[in-house]
C-alpha cells in the first residue's frame, strides 16, 4: 500500500491534473500546458519561446489559457498561486502577483478597467497594468473556476462561482451589485452574453439557465442529461453548448426550447468556437466535431487516432477549439502530443509536442 | 479490469463517503474520520481471525516440537522447510492463514485511499472523473465543491499549522507518532535473536513511520487524517481484544544476575 502510494507523492515530471490553455494572437500560438507555458508559430507549429525557458520548477505549472492586455502582454495563472505577467516577445517576466491563497485554475478576464483574475480561494482580484490592487478582493463562498466576463455598457463583471451563484460586480468599485438565486450547482463555465440584457451559463445542476443582466433573476431553465461544464455559443438567436453525458444540444436563445439534442461519443467540457458559420468542439472520446449552424454535421475526426511515428497520439478534448482564419487548434490532455494545427477540411497542418 | 475495480470498490466508498458527508451537514474532516471507523468495523472480524491466526502461528514456533527442527536442519533450508509444513499438517495449522484476511483488506485499505482523493477532486480532470462514479440518489450538484476546511487545513492541501510564521507539519508528526505506536504496539514478541519475522519487523517499525511520514507531509491533508485515524482505530481495536504489547513502548529493565 504504502509503495503505491509513495509513487502518488511523485518525483521526476509532474503529472497533469487538467487540459491545455490555449489562445491566439495574430501569428502566436500560447498555450499553457503542466509546467510551461509556450509561444508557437502559428503558421510552422515551431516554438517561439517557453517560460520558463529551461528546467521547469516542480512547483509550478499552468493550464488556463493565457490573456494579452492591450500592450500584448501575456497574463497567465498558475497552480503555484501566482499571477504572472510575461513578456509576449521572449517569454520573460514582468511581475509576478503571488496574493491569492490557492490555484489559478480559469484564465483572467482583461479589459481597459483592469485584469480580473479569478482564484480557487474563492476570490476575485483586481489588478492594474502594473500589478496595483484596485480594490479589495471579492469574496464569493467558494472557489472560482470560471473566467468571468463583462458587460462594457455598465462597467460590470459577470462572475460564476462553485458557490451555485453568479454575481455582477462593478468594474470600477468591486461592489456587488446583485447575486443570482441559488442555481442548483456549482458554475465552472465563463458565462455567454446576449446584448439583449440576458446571460446564458450551465450548472452542474444539470441545466442551462437564461438570467436577466439588470438583476440576476431567472428568465429560463432547460434541464440537460448531466453536468453543464461547457460554456455556451450564441450564434443567430441559437444556443450550442454540451454536457458531460456526451450530449449536444442547441436550443432557441429566446425561449429555452429544444431545437436538437444528439448524443456523441464522450462527455463534452470542451465551449464551442464559431468559425465561418461552423461549429467546432471536442469530447472526451479524442473526437473532433465541426457542425453546420443548422445542426447538422460538417464532419468528425479522432484527434486521439493521429498517428504520430506510428503510434496514435491518444488523448482527451476537453479545452475549447480555437481557429485562426483557415487554422483550427485542438490541445489534447494525457497526450504527448500538446497541440494539433487542422485545417477547415479536418486535415493535419502540423503537430506539437513540446520541448 | 480497472472498471471492475471503480465498480466493484472505489465506486461503493466514494458514494458512502459523500452520503456520510451529507448526513453529517458537510464536514468533510468528519466524514473521514467516519469512514474510516465503518470500514474498520466492517473488518473487524477479518481482523480478528488475523489475530487469532498470528497468535497460533506465535504458539507453535515457541512449542518444543518447532524448536526442535529448527535446531536439527538449521543447516538445511530445505529439509526445515519441509519438517515446518509437515509439522503444519499434523497440528492442523494453515501457515497462509493468519495473511488471507491481511490480503482481504489490502483492496479495501487501496479502495479507501482512492476513494477520498476523488471525493476531494481538487483540480478539474478529477471532478470530471468524480462525475462518472456517483451514484444519482446522492445528488452531488448539492454537494460538489466539497467544502475542504477542516479545523485549520485545508483537506486537498499539504497540511501545514503556521505558527509565528512558520509552517509546522503538525498532522504528519502526528501520522509518525501513531504509525510509530501502531507498528510497535502491536508488534508480537520475538521467539528469539533469530527470528527472521521479528528483525524484519524491527525494520518496518523504523521505516514505515518515517515512509507514512513523507505520504502525509506531500499529499493532501485528508489522507494523513485517514492515517491518524486508522491508525488510532487499530490501537483501540488491538486494545479491546486485549493484544496490544506495551512492553514493546516501556524501557526494559536491566535483567539481574
Amino acid at each position: 500500500m504504502v509503495i503505491l502510494m509513495s509513487a502518488c507523492s511523485g518525483s521526476g515530471a509532474v503529472p497533469a491534473s487538467s487540459w491545455p490553455g490555449v489562445s491566439i494572437n495574430q501569428d502566436t500560438v500560447y498555450l499553457a500546458y503542466n509546467q510551461f507555458v509556450y509561444a508557437i508559430n502559428l503558421e510552422s507549429g515551431t516554438l517561439k519561446w517557453s517560460y520558463p525557458a529551461d528546467k521547469p520548477d516542480k512547483t509550478q505549472s499552468f493550464y488556463a489559457a493565457p490573456v494579452l492586455t492591450e500592450k500584448g502582454d501575456v497574463i497567465v495563472g498558475g497552480y503555484d498561486k501566482k499571477l504572472y505577467k510575461l513578456n509576449a516577445s521572449n517569454g520573460s517576466v514582468i511581475w509576478v502577483f503571488d496574493g491569492a491563497q490557492n490555484r489559478y485554475i480559469a484564465s483572467p478576464l482583461v479589459t481597459t478597467n483592469g485584469i480580473f483574475a479569478p482564484n480557487g480561494d474563492g476570490n476575485l482580484y483586481a489588478l492594474d497594468d502594473n500589478k496595483n490592487t484596485l480594490w479589495n478582493a471579492f469574496p464569493t463562498g467558494k472557489p472560482l473556476w470560471a473566467k468571468p466576463t463583462t458587460d462594457s455598457n455598465c462597467n460590470c463583471i459577470y462572475l460564476p462561482s462553485m458557490d451555485h451563484h453568479l454575481y455582477a460586480v462593478d468594474a470600477k468599485t468591486g461592489k456587488e451589485l446583485w447575486q443570482s438565486p441559488d442555481l442548483g450547482g456549482a458554475l465552472v463555465a465563463e458565462p455567454t452574453l446576449d446584448m439583449d440584457g440576458t446571460i446564458y451559463l450551465g450548472t452542474f445542476g444539470k441545466e442551462m439557465l437564461a438570467l436577466k443582466t439588470s438583476t440576476g433573476e431567472i428568465k429560463w431553465r432547460f434541464a440537460t442529461g448531466g453536468w453543464v461544464w461547457s460554456g455556451a455559443r450564441l450564434v443567430d438567436g441559437k444556443l450550442y453548448f454540451g454536457d458531460l453525458k456526451g450530449n449536444f444540444y442547441i436550443l432557441d436563445a429566446t425561449s429555452g426550447a429544444k431545437i436538437s439534442e444528439e448524443l456523441l461519443d464522450g462527455p463534452i467540457a470542451s465551449t464551442p468556437t464559431v468559425e465561418n458559420n461552423t461549429i467546432y468542439f471536442g469530447t472526451e472520446a479524442g473526437t473532433i466535431y465541426a457542425y453546420n449552424l443548422d445542426g447538422s454535421r460538417a464532419w468528425m475526426k479522432s484527434i486521439a487516432n493521429i498517428q504520430k511515428d506510428n503510434q496514435p497520439i491518444g488523448g482527451k478534448l476537453y479545452s475549447p477549439v480555437v481557429t485562426a482564419g483557415d487554422v483550427i487548434l485542438v490541445a489534447p490532455a494525457e497526450s504527448k502530443t500538446f497541440l494539433v494545427a487542422l485545417d477547415s477540411n479536418g486535415e493535419v497542418k502540423w503537430l506539437y509536442s513540446g520541448k | 479490469m480497472s472498471m471492475l475495480w471503480n465498480t466493484i470498490i472505489i465506486e461503493p466508498m466514494l458514494n458512502t463517503l459523500l452520503f456520510i458527508y451529507r448526513l453529517i451537514g458537510g464536514n468533510f474532516g468528519l466524514a473521514i474520520i467516519l469512514f474510516t471507523l465503518l470500514i474498520r468495523l466492517i473488518t473487524h472480524p477479518l481482523t480478528v481471525q488475523q489475530m487469532r491466526g498470528t497468535q497460533k502461528m506465535q504458539e507453535l514456533q515457541n512449542s518444543d516440537e518447532w524448536k526442535a527442527i529448527q535446531k536439527k536442519y538449521k543447516d538445511d533450508k530445505e529439509k526445515l522447510a519441509k519438517a515446518q509444513m509437515e509439522l503444519y499438517q499434523k497440528v492442523g495449522f494453515n501457515p497462509f492463514a493468519p495473511c488471507l484476511p491481511t490480503l482481504i483488506q489490502f483492496p479495501i485499505i487501496i479502495g479507501l485511499y482512492q476513494a477520498i482523493i476523488r471525493a476531494l477532486s481538487s483540480s478539474p480532470i478529477q471532478l470530471i472523473e468524480l462525475s462518472k462514479h456517483v451514484y444519482p440518489f446522492i445528488n452531488a450538484s448539492q454537494l460538489i465543491p466539497l467544502a475542504s476546511k477542516f479545523l485549520w487545513m485545508d483537506l486537498g492541501e499539504p497540511e501545514r499549522l503556521v505558527i509565528l510564521g512558520l509552517g509546522i507539519p503538525v498532522l504528519t508528526i502526528l501520522v509518525v507518532v501513531t504509525t510509530y505506536l501502531q507498528s510497535k504496539l502491536m508488534a508480537t514478541p520475538s521467539v528469539g535473536p533469530a527470528d527472521q519475522g521479528a528483525q524484519m519487523n524491527k525494520m518496518m517499525n523504523l521505516y514505515m513511520p518515517l515512509l507514512m511520514g513523507y505520504i502525509a507531509y506531500t499529499l493532501p491533508s485528508g489522507l494523513a487524517i485517514y492515517f491518524v485515524a486508522g491508525n488510532v482505530f487499530s490501537i483501540t481495536q488491538y486494545a479491546a481484544l486485549g493484544k496490544l504489547n506495551w512492553k514493546n513502548i516501556l524501557p526494559k529493565r536491566k535483567e539481574t544476575k
